[in-house]
């Protein structure tokens, strides 16, 4: 092994390959000192006053030469640094926006991590919005979910594993569970599935989620997503693991089952009574939105029976000037619905309320009138479109949109035969799907009465046991 | 084992989308392209037959020369033909949608078609899936173009009045109602005697009449609604009436609810007799005179003997109607009796044996008085 390296050489190399890197040269008795940075990655006012300074002081004052160990023990103030040795990661700390500190003498140089990059504030939530439960919500910054993480979570079992994901990108995903009472299935499961990837790079947590996938074909999704570092906590004390992916304020959570995605932390802190009809409010919201339309297709076009006869008139007469049949009506509506939902999305802030107001009083109104929609079937697409965002996991309702429509083909063909048969080939997609080794359907299938008890009627916090569903090393959460 | 997978999902979709390609939508039809038809009445004059039918207008207007109603809510079509399949025919060439007969809510018979015809229609509405078989089946002595045009002159749907008042009377306890399918069980069964709701107007409004007793298949006499109240005792659930007394110089009005009903056969030595007991709260309301009545115990008792005699006549009079005047047990008592005897049952003729039948009939009344304001008698105090 040689005795030093040419930092000359390895200097004009990192220039011609980046032009963007910022090189910091000081000279000292006999040598020099180079430092290589990324400007907008790195906090340049503590690299000037805790690195720079103190080893030009150092220089001036000593005719010594210097070397990484000295500098590290002696002279620069950093809490985070390493002395590495290997000439070929220096460009990859340099692009993961540590300082890298080259001496011309000896074969070391020192990785100090003087990081700043912008990022968001810890800001309220958007997707998981809570009346009384706390407000914080992850960012793009790893490191800042981490902490809001840690200061709720003190135990020592808990534990946080980093990987890289992505040749080019090199994406920091963290893994989180507390060791004790997570699967051990299901975290070497996850830990496989993220070390197998093999792509150019994620920018975000729903890149890596498709990665995480049982099938890639799979339409429910198998994972959850968390926004709130409350529920973060609570799913990890589950028995969950927690992955969080640099640059996506939105965490990943495995396993989740069916049932999991009608959670919402407002249950836990409100009185069990209020959180059983909240649950039970979200359940059928979620019928409401899927088969909602379908059900109105099927009644209208082919099983009129079912309703009273004042009704059957009240509905014909609503319908008498409408010229599309209930299909294509419905259909139509789901459709504007739809529109509606992706719009709003994307629409500018400033003109959303007025975009808004043009949803609903002009097409809503002024198809009534135009008599191209019956009124009964626009209160039907505006109820399930309400419902659809009554359930606190919103990746959950994406299969529904999809696969809403497919249900108004089947009944708009056979009424309410193809009703109950594509609803049974819906259920027994779910009943066959698997998070991570846990059934997705659980605890209603296989069933287990104490889970679908706590599932549906306890508060879960003061239930002294975890789901048996999740097979965690420790079952007890309370001694009482 | 793949590609054979593969190629059997190919051909199940295959054969999916051949289905739903191939019309297998053929019920699919949307319900305001139908004729909504809410009442249906028939009637035989001479040798034709007629067929009304009630029909929700849920277009506002009207365009055939045999409709009535302009802007009206129910607009009424009739035809006729030398059969009801015939006057069904002709009905159907001068509607412009499919008929939808799950919303008929009343049929309605003459008394001309009924004696003749009854069971021949009510076979063909069993023979039809789409009618609903708990459709009210009445009897009517009106005309039912009277009928239909003055219900639907004032918005009123026959189907759905005629239905109303009766389910709001049986509600009452003041009359039974019998859905197409029991009258149909009825007309199935050997022995056959019923009553059948009998509706006419009042002052330009449906009303119940009376109860019309079919024999054996045939209209053979008809029950006045005032003289029904015992025989609406024995059939009906709950059955309740208020009664005038005239006692000393005042006419109390008493309400009478049925509690318990009781009928026991017996069958020995070839004799059949049935032992009725009949259970009933009453309940003073009023006087048409001032207070105090001052009611005693003695009045309530004497009140009560009165009541109770009454009643009792009443039913006695209601049982041997059926059997001498009528000779048709429409009360049901066949059902009774095959439920205890039924290998001797099936050995007789009900309609011979009816008429030897004998019965006894025993009344009680509880007569409460506390629904009166009265001052308190020197008893009370």
């Amino acid at each position: 092994m040689a005795d030093s390296f040419d930092v000359g050489i390895t200097a004009a190399a990192l220039r011609s390959n980046h032009s963007d890197f910022t090189e910091r040269s000081i000279p000292f008795h006999n040598g020099i000192v180079k430092l290589f940075y990324i400007n907008q990655l790195t906090d340049r006012a503590a690299v000037t006053e805790n690195v720079i300074k103190p080893l030009m002081l150092y220089g001036s004052l000593n005719k010594k030469s210097i070397n990484a160990h000295m500098a590290v023990d002696d002279i620069i103030f950093a809490d985070d640094c390493k002395i590495e040795s290997d000439i070929d990661k220096i460009e990859e700390f340099i692009l993961s926006g540590m300082v890298v500190i080259l001496f011309s003498t000896g074969t070391d140089y020192i990785v100090a991590n003087f990081k700043k990059v912008e990022h968001r504030s810890v800001a309220t939530p958007n997707l998981n919005y809570t009346l009384r439960g706390p407000q914080d919500c992850f960012t793009e910054n790893l490191d800042v979910n981490i902490s809001l993480l840690r200061y709720r979570l003190k135990d020592k079992n808990t534990k946080i594993e980093k990987y890289k994901v992505g040749v080019r990108t090199k994406t920091q995903v963290a893994v989180v569970y507390i060791e004790d009472i997570a699967n051990d299935t299901v975290v070497t499961e996850i830990q496989k599935r993220i070390q197998a990837i093999d792509i150019d790079g994620i920018g975000e947590s729903g890149e890596l989620q498709a990665f995480l996938l049982n099938k890639k074909t799979e339409l429910f999704p198998n994972v959850g997503l968390v926004e709130r570092s409350d529920m973060a906590l609570h799913s990890l004390l589950e028995g969950k693991v927690l992955v969080l992916v640099e640059g996506s304020g939105l965490a990943l959570l495995a396993p989740k089952t069916f049932v999991e995605f009608f959670y919402s932390c407002d249950d836990r802190y409100d009185n069990k009574f209020f959180g059983f009809f909240a649950r039970m409010l979200r359940y059928i919201s979620f019928m409401i939105a899927f088969t909602a339309s379908s059900i109105f297709v099927a009644i209208t076009s082919f099983h009129t029976d079912v309703l009273p006869s004042t009704y059957i008139i009240a509905l014909a007469e609503m319908r008498v000037k409408v010229p599309f049949n209930a299909l294509i009506a419905a259909f139509l509506i789901e459709f504007i619905v739809e529109l509606i939902r992706e719009s709003l999305l994307r629409v500018p802030k400033q003109i959303g309320s007025a975009i808004g107001i043009v949803g609903a009083i002009v097409i809503g109104q002024a198809a009534i009138s135009a008599g191209i929609f019956s009124p009964v079937l626009l209160i039907i697409g505006a109820i399930a479109l309400l419902a659809s965002f009554s359930i606190p996991d919103y990746t959950l309702v994406k299969p529904i949109r999809i696969l809403k429509f497919i249900l108004l083909l089947f009944t708009g063909t056979l009424g309410f035969f193809g009703f109950s048969l594509f609803l049974t080939w819906v259920l027994a997609e779910l009943v066959s799907l698997n998070s991570f080794g846990v059934p997705y359907m659980a605890p209603l299938a296989p069933f287990n009465l104490y889970d679908f008890i706590r599932v549906l009627f306890k508060n879960v916090t003061m239930d002294p046991k975890r789901p048996h569903y999740l097979r965690t090393k420790d079952q007890t959460r309370t001694k009482q | 084992m793949k590609k054979a997978r593969k190629a059997l999902c190919v051909l199940v979709v295959i054969l999916m989308l051949s289905v739903f390609l191939s019309g297998c939508a053929g019920d699919f039809k949307d319900i305001n392209e139908k004729s909504i038809f809410t009442a249906v009445a028939l009637d035989k004059k001479g040798d034709e037959f007629y067929f009304y039918v009630e029909i929700a207008n849920i277009e506002g207007s009207s365009n055939s020369e045999n409709k009535s109603g302009g802007s009206n809510k129910y607009i009424t079509v009739t035809s006729h033909g030398k059969t009801i399949t015939e006057a069904r025919e002709n009905m159907d060439r001068q509607l412009d949608n499919e008929v939808h007969l799950s919303a008929v809510r009343a049929l309605i018979l003459t008394e001309n078609f009924a004696k003749e015809h009854l069971v021949e229609y009510l076979n063909r509405l069993r023979a039809d899936e789409a009618y609903r078989k708990k459709t009210i089946t009445v009897i009517t002595q009106e005309d039912p173009e009277n009928l239909f045009q003055i219900c639907n002159q004032n918005n009123v749907s026959v189907g759905f009045y005629t239905e109303k008042v009766l389910k709001s009377l049986e509600e009452n306890g003041e009359t039974f109602t019998r859905t197409t399918t029991r009258l149909l069980e009825n007309l199935s069964a050997e022995y056959t005697g019923i009553l059948i709701s009998c509706i006419g107007l009042q002052d330009q409004n449906i009303s119940l009449k009376g109860y019309s007793v079919v024999n054996d298949s045939t209209i053979v006499g008809f029950i006045p609604v005032e003289e029904a109240k015992s025989v609406v005792f024995i059939k009906a659930d709950k059955p309740g009436f208020d009664y005038v007394l005239s006692y000393k110089t005042n006419q109390f009005t008493i309400e009478v609810i049925l509690k318990k009903k009781k009928i026991k056969p017996s069958y020995e030595n070839g004799e059949i007799n049935f032992d009725m007991a009949f259970d009933f709260e009453a309940k003073l309301m009023y006087g048409d005179e001032k207070t105090p009545y001052l009611f005693t115990q003695t009045d309530n008792a004497n009140l009560t003997r009165s009541l109770t005699e009454m009643l009792k006549t009443g039913l006695i009079d209601a049982v041997g109607q059926a059997q001498k005047t009528f000779q048709c047990d429409y009360l049901q008592f066949d059902d009774i009796f095959r439920i205890k005897y039924p290998s001797q049952f099936d050995e007789m003729d009900w309609q011979n044996e009816f008429e030897k039948v004998t019965y006894s009939v025993d009344v009680t009344v509880v007569l409460n008085k506390n629904g009166v304001m009265d001052y308190e008698t020197d008893e009370q105090k």
